[in-house]
Protein backbone atom coordinates (compact mmCIF):
# COMPACT_ATOMS: atom_id res chain seq x y z
CA UNK A 1 0.00 0.00 0.00
CA UNK A 2 1.27 3.62 -1.10
CA UNK A 3 0.94 5.06 2.52
CA UNK A 4 0.04 3.64 6.18
CA UNK A 5 -3.17 4.10 6.66
CA UNK A 6 -5.10 3.50 10.56
CA UNK A 7 -8.80 3.74 11.85
CA UNK A 8 -8.32 5.86 14.55
CA UNK A 9 -12.51 6.58 15.73
CA UNK A 10 -15.77 5.40 15.02
CA UNK A 11 -19.90 5.99 15.87
CA UNK A 12 -22.38 4.44 15.50
CA UNK A 13 -25.87 5.29 16.62
CA UNK A 14 -28.48 3.21 18.57
CA UNK A 15 -30.32 0.41 15.16
CA UNK A 16 -34.31 0.19 15.61
CA UNK A 17 -36.87 -0.21 13.24
CA UNK A 18 -37.72 3.31 13.20
CA UNK A 19 -35.98 6.23 14.96
CA UNK A 20 -39.22 8.05 15.27
CA UNK A 21 -36.58 10.75 17.09
CA UNK A 22 -33.89 11.10 14.62
CA UNK A 23 -34.06 12.95 11.26
CA UNK A 24 -32.39 11.30 8.56
CA UNK A 25 -29.39 14.10 9.03
CA UNK A 26 -29.27 13.96 12.77
CA UNK A 27 -28.74 10.19 12.52
CA UNK A 28 -25.94 11.34 10.56
CA UNK A 29 -24.74 13.74 12.59
CA UNK A 30 -24.96 11.39 15.92
CA UNK A 31 -22.90 8.56 14.03
CA UNK A 32 -20.46 11.19 12.91
CA UNK A 33 -19.78 13.09 15.85
CA UNK A 34 -19.69 9.99 18.04
CA UNK A 35 -16.97 8.92 15.56
CA UNK A 36 -14.95 12.47 15.48
CA UNK A 37 -15.46 11.90 19.60
CA UNK A 38 -14.28 8.73 19.80
CA UNK A 39 -10.76 9.89 17.81
CA UNK A 40 -10.65 13.52 19.79
CA UNK A 41 -10.96 14.90 16.70
CA UNK A 42 -13.09 18.01 15.59
CA UNK A 43 -14.65 18.89 12.06
CA UNK A 44 -11.60 20.93 11.67
CA UNK A 45 -9.28 17.69 11.58
CA UNK A 46 -11.17 16.57 8.52
CA UNK A 47 -9.47 16.37 4.99
CA UNK A 48 -12.66 14.87 2.69
CA UNK A 49 -15.77 12.83 3.31
CA UNK A 50 -16.49 9.76 1.58
CA UNK A 51 -20.70 9.03 2.36
CA UNK A 52 -22.48 5.79 1.89
CA UNK A 53 -25.95 4.69 1.19
CA UNK A 54 -28.03 1.93 -0.73
CA UNK A 55 -31.00 1.90 -3.03
CA UNK A 56 -32.17 5.27 -2.25
CA UNK A 57 -35.98 3.95 -2.89
CA UNK A 58 -35.57 2.13 0.26
CA UNK A 59 -35.47 5.61 2.13
CA UNK A 60 -37.83 6.66 -0.68
CA UNK A 61 -35.45 10.42 -1.10
CA UNK A 62 -33.32 10.44 -3.79
CA UNK A 63 -29.80 11.62 -3.47
CA UNK A 64 -29.92 11.15 0.48
CA UNK A 65 -26.01 12.18 0.07
CA UNK A 66 -27.27 15.97 -0.24
CA UNK A 67 -29.46 16.38 2.69
CA UNK A 68 -26.86 14.36 4.89
CA UNK A 69 -23.53 16.39 3.52
CA UNK A 70 -23.63 18.85 6.37
CA UNK A 71 -24.36 16.28 9.10
CA UNK A 72 -21.34 14.22 7.57
CA UNK A 73 -18.76 16.65 8.65
CA UNK A 74 -18.74 17.52 4.94
CA UNK A 75 -18.69 21.61 4.62
CA UNK A 76 -15.94 22.69 2.55
CA UNK A 77 -14.67 19.67 2.30
CA UNK A 78 -14.23 16.83 -0.84
CA UNK A 79 -17.00 14.87 -0.87
CA UNK A 80 -18.32 11.33 -2.24
CA UNK A 81 -20.97 9.21 -2.38
CA UNK A 82 -20.07 5.28 -2.86
CA UNK A 83 -22.71 2.44 -3.43
CA UNK A 84 -22.18 -1.07 -4.09
CA UNK A 85 -25.42 -2.22 -2.53
CA UNK A 86 -25.25 -4.39 0.89
CA UNK A 87 -21.28 -3.29 0.82
CA UNK A 88 -21.87 -0.25 -0.04
CA UNK A 89 -20.22 0.42 3.72
CA UNK A 90 -17.04 -1.82 3.00
CA UNK A 91 -16.34 0.02 -0.83
CA UNK A 92 -16.88 3.70 0.73
CA UNK A 93 -14.43 2.48 3.42
CA UNK A 94 -11.60 1.32 1.13
CA UNK A 95 -12.37 4.66 -0.56
CA UNK A 96 -11.81 6.31 2.50
CA UNK A 97 -8.69 4.22 3.38
CA UNK A 98 -7.09 4.82 -0.60
CA UNK A 99 -7.43 8.68 -0.16
CA UNK A 100 -5.44 8.56 2.73
CA UNK A 101 -2.91 5.65 1.41
CA UNK A 102 -2.86 8.29 -1.79
CA UNK A 103 -1.10 11.24 0.27
CA UNK A 104 -3.46 13.37 -0.76
CA UNK A 105 -4.98 13.60 2.67
CA UNK A 106 -4.59 12.85 5.73
CA UNK A 107 -7.62 12.80 7.52
CA UNK A 108 -10.77 10.96 6.32
CA UNK A 109 -14.09 10.31 7.53
CA UNK A 110 -16.77 7.64 5.87
CA UNK A 111 -20.15 7.80 7.26
CA UNK A 112 -22.79 5.39 6.05
CA UNK A 113 -26.98 5.41 6.34
CA UNK A 114 -30.16 4.37 6.07
CA UNK A 115 -33.37 4.03 7.32
CA UNK A 116 -34.95 0.98 5.90
CA UNK A 117 -37.94 1.00 8.30
CA UNK A 118 -39.55 4.43 6.20
CA UNK A 119 -41.35 1.51 3.83
CA UNK A 120 -43.42 -1.34 4.83
CA UNK A 121 -41.38 -3.80 2.81
CA UNK A 122 -37.79 -3.29 1.93
CA UNK A 123 -37.64 -6.62 -0.29
CA UNK A 124 -40.54 -4.69 -2.42
CA UNK A 125 -37.73 -2.44 -3.25
CA UNK A 126 -34.93 -5.22 -3.42
CA UNK A 127 -37.06 -6.76 -6.36
CA UNK A 128 -36.42 -3.75 -8.50
CA UNK A 129 -32.61 -4.26 -8.11
CA UNK A 130 -32.94 -6.69 -10.89
CA UNK A 131 -32.81 -6.38 -14.37
CA UNK A 132 -36.52 -4.96 -15.90
CA UNK A 133 -36.69 -7.01 -19.22
CA UNK A 134 -36.62 -10.58 -18.48
CA UNK A 135 -35.87 -10.64 -14.51
CA UNK A 136 -37.70 -8.87 -12.06
CA UNK A 137 -41.22 -10.62 -12.82
CA UNK A 138 -40.30 -13.45 -11.39
CA UNK A 139 -40.58 -12.18 -7.85
CA UNK A 140 -36.70 -12.57 -6.64
CA UNK A 141 -35.82 -10.66 -4.34
CA UNK A 142 -32.73 -11.08 -1.64
CA UNK A 143 -34.01 -13.49 0.60
CA UNK A 144 -35.39 -16.10 -2.16
CA UNK A 145 -32.12 -15.35 -3.64
CA UNK A 146 -29.87 -16.00 -0.65
CA UNK A 147 -32.31 -19.36 0.13
CA UNK A 148 -31.34 -20.65 -3.61
CA UNK A 149 -28.01 -20.74 -2.80
CA UNK A 150 -28.46 -21.92 0.70
CA UNK A 151 -30.35 -24.93 -0.47
CA UNK A 152 -27.49 -25.79 -2.96
CA UNK A 153 -25.04 -25.54 -0.20
CA UNK A 154 -27.38 -27.77 1.74
CA UNK A 155 -27.03 -30.07 -0.87
CA UNK A 156 -22.92 -30.26 -1.45
CA UNK A 157 -22.22 -29.53 2.43
CA UNK A 158 -24.53 -31.52 4.23
CA UNK A 159 -25.43 -28.97 6.83
CA UNK A 160 -29.00 -28.43 8.12
CA UNK A 161 -31.63 -26.10 9.59
CA UNK A 162 -30.61 -27.11 12.62
CA UNK A 163 -27.11 -25.60 12.13
CA UNK A 164 -28.53 -22.36 10.72
CA UNK A 165 -30.95 -22.22 14.20
CA UNK A 166 -27.31 -22.07 15.80
CA UNK A 167 -26.02 -19.47 14.58
CA UNK A 168 -28.82 -17.90 14.72
CA UNK A 169 -29.10 -18.49 18.55
CA UNK A 170 -25.44 -17.44 19.17
CA UNK A 171 -25.67 -13.88 16.80
CA UNK A 172 -28.78 -13.06 19.03
CA UNK A 173 -26.96 -14.00 22.39
CA UNK A 174 -23.65 -11.95 21.31
CA UNK A 175 -26.13 -8.59 20.70
CA UNK A 176 -27.40 -8.73 24.25
CA UNK A 177 -23.96 -7.68 24.73
CA UNK A 178 -23.99 -4.68 22.17
CA UNK A 179 -25.37 -1.54 23.16
CA UNK A 180 -25.75 -0.51 19.22
CA UNK A 181 -27.66 -3.44 18.58
CA UNK A 182 -31.20 -3.70 17.24
CA UNK A 183 -32.47 -6.87 18.14
CA UNK A 184 -31.70 -7.98 22.06
CA UNK A 185 -33.75 -10.77 22.37
CA UNK A 186 -32.48 -14.66 23.90
CA UNK A 187 -33.78 -16.68 21.49
CA UNK A 188 -33.02 -20.73 21.57
CA UNK A 189 -32.72 -22.92 18.48
CA UNK A 190 -36.81 -24.05 18.86
CA UNK A 191 -37.76 -20.43 18.80
CA UNK A 192 -35.58 -20.01 15.58
CA UNK A 193 -36.67 -24.01 14.07
CA UNK A 194 -40.66 -22.87 14.88
CA UNK A 195 -40.77 -19.30 13.92
CA UNK A 196 -42.61 -18.77 10.61
CA UNK A 197 -41.49 -19.81 7.36
CA UNK A 198 -40.48 -16.86 4.92
CA UNK A 199 -39.15 -19.19 1.95
CA UNK A 200 -37.33 -22.63 2.91
CA UNK A 201 -35.13 -23.12 4.49
CA UNK A 202 -35.43 -19.63 6.11
CA UNK A 203 -37.75 -19.09 9.20
CA UNK A 204 -38.13 -15.18 10.23
CA UNK A 205 -35.35 -16.18 12.94
CA UNK A 206 -32.42 -16.84 10.30
CA UNK A 207 -33.12 -13.90 8.54
CA UNK A 208 -32.12 -10.29 9.60
CA UNK A 209 -34.40 -6.97 10.59
CA UNK A 210 -34.56 -4.00 9.13
CA UNK A 211 -33.31 -1.52 11.04
CA UNK A 212 -32.56 2.64 10.94
CA UNK A 213 -29.55 3.85 11.62
CA UNK A 214 -25.72 5.30 10.58
CA UNK A 215 -21.75 4.73 11.37
CA UNK A 216 -19.03 6.21 10.73
CA UNK A 217 -15.34 5.57 10.80
CA UNK A 218 -12.43 8.31 10.79
CA UNK A 219 -9.25 7.12 8.72
CA UNK A 220 -5.90 8.73 9.12
CA UNK A 221 -2.31 8.36 7.29
CA UNK A 222 0.63 6.54 9.46
CA UNK A 223 2.16 9.26 11.65
CA UNK A 224 -0.65 11.31 12.57
CA UNK A 225 -2.66 8.09 13.46
CA UNK A 226 0.01 7.00 16.18
CA UNK A 227 -0.76 10.62 17.85
CA UNK A 228 -4.35 10.42 17.10
CA UNK A 229 -5.44 6.90 18.51
CA UNK A 230 -3.94 5.36 21.91
CA UNK A 231 -4.12 1.76 19.93
CA UNK A 232 -4.95 2.80 16.50
CA UNK A 233 -6.50 -0.31 14.81
CA UNK A 234 -4.10 -0.75 10.92
CA UNK A 235 -4.72 -1.40 7.66
CA UNK A 236 -3.31 -4.35 6.95
CA UNK A 237 -4.85 -5.39 4.15
CA UNK A 238 -7.83 -4.61 1.85
CA UNK A 239 -9.76 -5.40 -1.44
CA UNK A 240 -12.99 -5.71 -3.42
CA UNK A 241 -14.25 -7.99 -6.32
CA UNK A 242 -16.89 -7.33 -8.68
CA UNK A 243 -18.55 -11.28 -9.22
CA UNK A 244 -20.96 -11.57 -12.01
CA UNK A 245 -22.46 -14.65 -12.37
CA UNK A 246 -26.31 -16.16 -12.30
CA UNK A 247 -27.41 -18.84 -10.11
CA UNK A 248 -26.24 -22.30 -11.54
CA UNK A 249 -24.21 -21.43 -14.64
CA UNK A 250 -21.38 -23.68 -15.95
CA UNK A 251 -18.89 -23.72 -13.42
CA UNK A 252 -20.98 -21.93 -10.14
CA UNK A 253 -20.74 -23.89 -6.63
CA UNK A 254 -23.25 -21.19 -5.46
CA UNK A 255 -20.73 -19.63 -3.09
CA UNK A 256 -20.17 -15.61 -2.86
CA UNK A 257 -16.65 -15.07 -4.27
CA UNK A 258 -13.72 -15.49 -1.91
CA UNK A 259 -11.23 -13.55 -3.77
CA UNK A 260 -12.11 -10.57 -1.72
CA UNK A 261 -10.93 -11.94 1.73
CA UNK A 262 -8.14 -13.85 0.00
CA UNK A 263 -6.58 -10.85 -1.49
CA UNK A 264 -6.91 -8.79 1.71
CA UNK A 265 -5.19 -11.96 3.44
CA UNK A 266 -2.37 -11.62 0.79
CA UNK A 267 -1.41 -8.12 1.39
CA UNK A 268 -1.95 -8.91 5.38
CA UNK A 269 0.82 -11.42 5.12
CA UNK A 270 -1.95 -14.03 6.20
CA UNK A 271 -1.36 -17.49 5.28
CA UNK A 272 -3.41 -18.93 8.01
CA UNK A 273 -6.31 -17.37 9.03
CA UNK A 274 -7.60 -19.79 11.74
CA UNK A 275 -4.46 -19.11 13.57
CA UNK A 276 -4.28 -15.51 12.95
CA UNK A 277 -7.14 -14.16 12.87
CA UNK A 278 -9.08 -13.76 16.48
CA UNK A 279 -12.04 -12.12 15.49
CA UNK A 280 -14.25 -12.05 12.35
CA UNK A 281 -16.78 -9.87 11.76
CA UNK A 282 -18.88 -11.07 8.76
CA UNK A 283 -21.41 -9.54 6.40
CA UNK A 284 -24.35 -12.45 6.98
CA UNK A 285 -27.82 -11.32 7.42
CA UNK A 286 -29.05 -14.75 6.79
CA UNK A 287 -27.80 -17.80 9.52
CA UNK A 288 -26.94 -19.71 6.43
CA UNK A 289 -23.98 -16.96 5.23
CA UNK A 290 -21.99 -17.46 8.50
CA UNK A 291 -21.74 -21.14 7.83
CA UNK A 292 -21.10 -21.12 4.38
CA UNK A 293 -18.37 -17.96 5.16
CA UNK A 294 -16.64 -20.89 7.49
CA UNK A 295 -15.07 -21.98 4.44
CA UNK A 296 -14.81 -19.39 2.18
CA UNK A 297 -12.92 -17.49 4.23
CA UNK A 298 -11.08 -20.45 4.66
CA UNK A 299 -11.21 -20.86 8.14
CA UNK A 300 -11.79 -24.42 7.85
CA UNK A 301 -12.36 -27.38 4.58
CA UNK A 302 -15.65 -28.08 2.77
CA UNK A 303 -16.20 -31.15 4.73
CA UNK A 304 -15.63 -29.52 8.59
CA UNK A 305 -18.33 -26.74 8.48
CA UNK A 306 -20.67 -29.07 10.07
CA UNK A 307 -17.95 -30.33 12.71
CA UNK A 308 -17.61 -26.81 13.21
CA UNK A 309 -20.89 -25.29 13.85
CA UNK A 310 -21.86 -28.26 16.35
CA UNK A 311 -18.55 -27.15 17.93
CA UNK A 312 -19.52 -23.77 18.59
CA UNK A 313 -16.47 -22.97 16.66
CA UNK A 314 -17.70 -19.20 16.08
CA UNK A 315 -19.20 -18.11 19.54
CA UNK A 316 -17.64 -15.85 21.98
CA UNK A 317 -15.98 -18.74 23.68
CA UNK A 318 -15.20 -20.20 20.89
CA UNK A 319 -11.70 -21.01 18.48
CA UNK A 320 -12.83 -17.81 16.25
CA UNK A 321 -15.36 -15.91 17.85
CA UNK A 322 -17.74 -14.20 14.42
CA UNK A 323 -19.84 -11.55 14.92
CA UNK A 324 -19.43 -10.15 18.98
CA UNK A 325 -21.51 -7.28 17.57
CA UNK A 326 -24.40 -9.83 17.11
CA UNK A 327 -23.42 -9.06 13.56
CA UNK A 328 -25.99 -8.53 10.42
CA UNK A 329 -28.63 -10.41 12.00
CA UNK A 330 -29.26 -8.45 14.42
CA UNK A 331 -28.80 -5.05 12.86
CA UNK A 332 -29.05 -3.96 8.81
CA UNK A 333 -29.06 -0.58 7.99
CA UNK A 334 -28.06 -1.48 4.50
CA UNK A 335 -25.95 0.69 3.48
CA UNK A 336 -24.45 1.08 6.72
CA UNK A 337 -24.12 -2.49 7.51
CA UNK A 338 -20.91 -3.25 6.27
CA UNK A 339 -19.20 -0.46 7.78
CA UNK A 340 -20.17 -1.37 11.12
CA UNK A 341 -18.40 -4.73 10.47
CA UNK A 342 -15.33 -2.82 9.85
CA UNK A 343 -16.17 -0.23 13.02
CA UNK A 344 -16.98 -3.60 15.47
CA UNK A 345 -13.29 -4.94 14.26
CA UNK A 346 -11.55 -2.05 14.88
CA UNK A 347 -13.29 -1.59 18.34
CA UNK A 348 -12.08 -5.06 18.99
CA UNK A 349 -8.51 -4.26 17.60
CA UNK A 350 -9.16 -1.07 19.63
CA UNK A 351 -9.80 -2.93 22.75
CA UNK A 352 -12.93 -0.73 23.06
CA UNK A 353 -15.48 -3.73 22.88
CA UNK A 354 -16.45 -3.63 26.51
CA UNK A 355 -19.24 -6.43 27.10
CA UNK A 356 -17.90 -7.43 23.68
CA UNK A 357 -14.47 -7.62 23.67
CA UNK A 358 -12.83 -10.71 22.42
CA UNK A 359 -9.53 -10.85 24.45
CA UNK A 360 -6.22 -10.90 22.68
CA UNK A 361 -7.39 -9.71 19.71
CA UNK A 362 -4.05 -9.15 17.41
CA UNK A 363 -6.09 -8.89 14.15
CA UNK A 364 -9.73 -9.16 13.09
CA UNK A 365 -11.35 -9.52 9.77
CA UNK A 366 -14.69 -7.29 8.45
CA UNK A 367 -16.43 -8.52 5.25
CA UNK A 368 -18.70 -6.76 2.83
CA UNK A 369 -21.53 -8.53 0.29
CA UNK A 370 -23.61 -7.15 -1.42
CA UNK A 371 -25.75 -6.76 -4.91
CA UNK A 372 -27.40 -10.42 -5.65
CA UNK A 373 -26.44 -13.36 -8.51
CA UNK A 374 -28.90 -12.74 -10.76
CA UNK A 375 -29.29 -11.72 -15.15
CA UNK A 376 -28.27 -8.46 -14.89
CA UNK A 377 -26.83 -8.41 -11.87
CA UNK A 378 -23.89 -8.92 -9.62
CA UNK A 379 -22.12 -9.27 -6.49
CA UNK A 380 -19.59 -7.06 -4.87
CA UNK A 381 -17.83 -8.18 -1.94
CA UNK A 382 -15.08 -6.59 -0.15
CA UNK A 383 -12.47 -7.39 3.06
CA UNK A 384 -10.87 -5.25 5.28
CA UNK A 385 -7.72 -6.85 7.37
CA UNK A 386 -7.58 -4.60 10.78
CA UNK A 387 -4.49 -5.64 13.04
CA UNK A 388 -2.56 -3.76 16.14
CA UNK A 389 0.80 -3.82 14.52
CA UNK A 390 1.24 -2.96 11.43
CA UNK B 1 -41.06 24.35 24.76
CA UNK B 2 -42.57 20.88 25.98
CA UNK B 3 -39.86 18.00 27.33
CA UNK B 4 -41.17 15.46 25.87
CA UNK B 5 -41.88 15.91 22.30
CA UNK B 6 -43.99 13.96 20.02
CA UNK B 7 -42.52 12.59 17.35
CA UNK B 8 -44.24 13.38 13.75
CA UNK B 9 -43.67 11.36 10.48
CA UNK B 10 -44.72 12.86 7.02
CA UNK B 11 -46.29 10.45 4.44
CA UNK B 12 -45.38 9.97 0.82
CA UNK B 13 -45.34 7.47 -2.41
CA UNK B 14 -43.22 6.74 -5.31
CA UNK B 15 -45.25 5.85 -7.83
CA UNK B 16 -43.35 6.02 -11.29
CA UNK B 17 -44.20 4.57 -14.37
CA UNK B 18 -40.53 3.54 -16.70
CA UNK B 19 -40.41 1.79 -20.09
CA UNK B 20 -37.81 0.29 -19.84
CA UNK B 21 -35.17 0.04 -23.53
CA UNK B 22 -34.26 -3.71 -24.30
CA UNK B 23 -32.09 -2.73 -26.84
CA UNK B 24 -31.69 -4.69 -29.76
CA UNK B 25 -30.47 -8.06 -28.87
CA UNK B 26 -33.04 -8.76 -25.97
CA UNK B 27 -35.70 -7.74 -28.62
CA UNK B 28 -35.02 -10.41 -31.00
CA UNK B 29 -34.27 -12.56 -28.48
CA UNK B 30 -38.06 -11.93 -26.91
CA UNK B 31 -39.54 -11.54 -30.63
CA UNK B 32 -38.14 -15.25 -31.33
CA UNK B 33 -40.26 -16.38 -28.47
CA UNK B 34 -43.24 -14.37 -29.53
CA UNK B 35 -43.18 -15.39 -33.04
CA UNK B 36 -41.52 -18.42 -33.10
CA UNK B 37 -41.72 -20.40 -29.68
CA UNK B 38 -38.37 -20.69 -29.73
CA UNK B 39 -35.61 -19.89 -27.23
CA UNK B 40 -32.07 -18.18 -28.84
CA UNK B 41 -29.32 -17.38 -26.98
CA UNK B 42 -25.68 -15.84 -27.71
CA UNK B 43 -22.29 -18.16 -27.94
CA UNK B 44 -19.12 -16.17 -27.37
CA UNK B 45 -16.62 -16.98 -30.13
CA UNK B 46 -13.91 -17.08 -27.76
CA UNK B 47 -14.95 -19.14 -24.12
CA UNK B 48 -17.61 -20.82 -26.33
CA UNK B 49 -20.27 -19.91 -23.79
CA UNK B 50 -23.40 -20.50 -24.40
CA UNK B 51 -25.61 -17.22 -22.59
CA UNK B 52 -29.57 -17.49 -22.27
CA UNK B 53 -31.18 -14.62 -22.44
CA UNK B 54 -29.01 -14.13 -25.22
CA UNK B 55 -26.87 -11.16 -24.52
CA UNK B 56 -24.69 -8.90 -26.95
CA UNK B 57 -21.30 -9.22 -25.05
CA UNK B 58 -18.86 -11.64 -23.17
CA UNK B 59 -18.30 -9.89 -20.06
CA UNK B 60 -15.48 -12.36 -19.16
CA UNK B 61 -13.49 -11.84 -23.02
CA UNK B 62 -14.87 -8.84 -23.44
CA UNK B 63 -15.96 -9.28 -26.73
CA UNK B 64 -19.28 -8.47 -28.72
CA UNK B 65 -21.20 -11.65 -29.54
CA UNK B 66 -24.31 -9.94 -30.98
CA UNK B 67 -24.19 -12.10 -34.17
CA UNK B 68 -23.39 -15.14 -33.43
CA UNK B 69 -27.00 -16.88 -32.28
CA UNK B 70 -28.00 -20.47 -31.37
CA UNK B 71 -31.05 -21.71 -30.72
CA UNK B 72 -31.91 -23.81 -27.64
CA UNK B 73 -33.97 -27.24 -27.06
CA UNK B 74 -37.04 -25.77 -25.01
CA UNK B 75 -36.07 -28.42 -21.75
CA UNK B 76 -33.15 -28.01 -19.26
CA UNK B 77 -32.84 -28.49 -15.57
CA UNK B 78 -33.81 -26.71 -12.19
CA UNK B 79 -30.32 -25.23 -11.46
CA UNK B 80 -31.70 -23.53 -8.28
CA UNK B 81 -34.79 -22.82 -6.53
CA UNK B 82 -37.06 -22.11 -3.40
CA UNK B 83 -40.82 -22.06 -2.06
CA UNK B 84 -42.01 -18.81 -1.11
CA UNK B 85 -44.39 -19.28 1.72
CA UNK B 86 -44.78 -15.71 2.95
CA UNK B 87 -46.47 -12.67 1.55
CA UNK B 88 -44.35 -9.67 0.39
CA UNK B 89 -45.73 -6.78 -0.75
CA UNK B 90 -46.38 -6.34 -4.42
CA UNK B 91 -45.20 -9.86 -4.75
CA UNK B 92 -47.61 -12.88 -5.60
CA UNK B 93 -49.35 -14.20 -3.32
CA UNK B 94 -47.43 -17.49 -1.34
CA UNK B 95 -46.96 -20.10 -2.01
CA UNK B 96 -45.27 -20.18 -5.35
CA UNK B 97 -41.19 -21.94 -6.06
CA UNK B 98 -38.98 -19.09 -7.75
CA UNK B 99 -36.58 -21.14 -9.55
CA UNK B 100 -33.17 -20.15 -11.72
CA UNK B 101 -33.52 -22.88 -15.12
CA UNK B 102 -30.44 -23.90 -17.11
CA UNK B 103 -31.47 -25.33 -20.52
CA UNK B 104 -29.57 -28.14 -21.93
CA UNK B 105 -26.83 -26.50 -23.75
CA UNK B 106 -26.59 -23.41 -22.04
CA UNK B 107 -24.00 -22.45 -19.92
CA UNK B 108 -26.04 -19.70 -18.10
CA UNK B 109 -29.91 -19.66 -16.21
CA UNK B 110 -32.81 -17.54 -15.86
CA UNK B 111 -35.31 -17.04 -13.20
CA UNK B 112 -38.63 -18.25 -13.82
CA UNK B 113 -41.69 -19.59 -11.50
CA UNK B 114 -41.20 -23.65 -11.28
CA UNK B 115 -44.99 -25.43 -12.56
CA UNK B 116 -45.89 -29.09 -12.30
CA UNK B 117 -44.51 -29.13 -8.25
CA UNK B 118 -47.70 -30.46 -5.22
CA UNK B 119 -46.65 -27.25 -3.40
CA UNK B 120 -48.12 -29.17 -0.39
CA UNK B 121 -45.75 -32.11 -0.63
CA UNK B 122 -43.28 -30.66 1.27
CA UNK B 123 -40.60 -33.78 1.05
CA UNK B 124 -40.44 -32.23 -2.19
CA UNK B 125 -40.87 -28.80 -2.16
CA UNK B 126 -38.51 -28.46 1.70
CA UNK B 127 -35.65 -30.61 0.34
CA UNK B 128 -32.59 -30.46 -1.85
CA UNK B 129 -33.69 -33.41 -4.19
CA UNK B 130 -35.26 -31.00 -6.83
CA UNK B 131 -32.18 -29.10 -7.86
CA UNK B 132 -31.30 -30.77 -11.18
CA UNK B 133 -34.44 -32.35 -12.01
CA UNK B 134 -35.82 -31.99 -15.44
CA UNK B 135 -37.63 -29.16 -16.45
CA UNK B 136 -39.64 -28.60 -20.18
CA UNK B 137 -40.47 -25.42 -21.49
CA UNK B 138 -44.68 -24.80 -22.34
CA UNK B 139 -45.35 -21.84 -24.77
CA UNK B 140 -48.51 -20.06 -24.55
CA UNK B 141 -50.96 -19.85 -27.59
CA UNK B 142 -49.09 -17.97 -30.01
CA UNK B 143 -52.30 -15.41 -30.33
CA UNK B 144 -51.44 -14.86 -26.45
CA UNK B 145 -47.45 -13.85 -26.49
CA UNK B 146 -46.76 -10.65 -25.89
CA UNK B 147 -42.89 -10.88 -26.51
CA UNK B 148 -42.30 -11.85 -22.62
CA UNK B 149 -39.99 -14.33 -20.67
CA UNK B 150 -44.22 -14.74 -19.29
CA UNK B 151 -44.86 -16.06 -23.02
CA UNK B 152 -43.92 -19.83 -21.90
CA UNK B 153 -44.05 -21.49 -17.95
CA UNK B 154 -41.68 -23.94 -16.76
CA UNK B 155 -43.04 -27.34 -15.97
CA UNK B 156 -41.03 -30.08 -14.23
CA UNK B 157 -40.88 -33.24 -16.11
CA UNK B 158 -43.00 -35.79 -13.79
Amino acid sequence: MARKVAIVGTGQTKYATRRFDLSADDMVFEATSRALDDAGLTIKDVDAVVFGMAPEALDGVNCMDKWCSGASAAYGKPFMRVHTGGATGGSAAIAAAYHVASGLFDVVLVVAMERVGETPDAQRVLNRIYEPTLASEFALNIINVVAMGTIRAMKSHGFTEQHMALISVKNHLNALNNPFAHLQIRVTAEDVLKSPLVCWPFKLLDCCPRSDGACAVVFAAGDKAKKIARVPAWVKGMAAVTDIKVPGETGDTGWISADAALNAYKRAGIDNPRRQIQVVECYSPFSSMELMLYENLKFCESSEIVKLAEAGFGEMNGEVPFTPSGGVMCSNPIGATALIRIAEAAIQVMGKGEKRQVHGVKNALATGTGGSPGIGSASFTTAMVLGRDI
Amino acid sequence: MPEKTELLTVPGVWNLPYNYSAGETISKFLIEIRDNGRIMGTKCSKCNRVIVPARSYCERCFISIKDSWVELPPKGTVAAFTLVTMKFEGLPDPPYIVAFIKLDGADTTFPHYLTGVDLSDTSVTRDTALLGKPVRLVFKDKKDRQARMTDFRVELVP
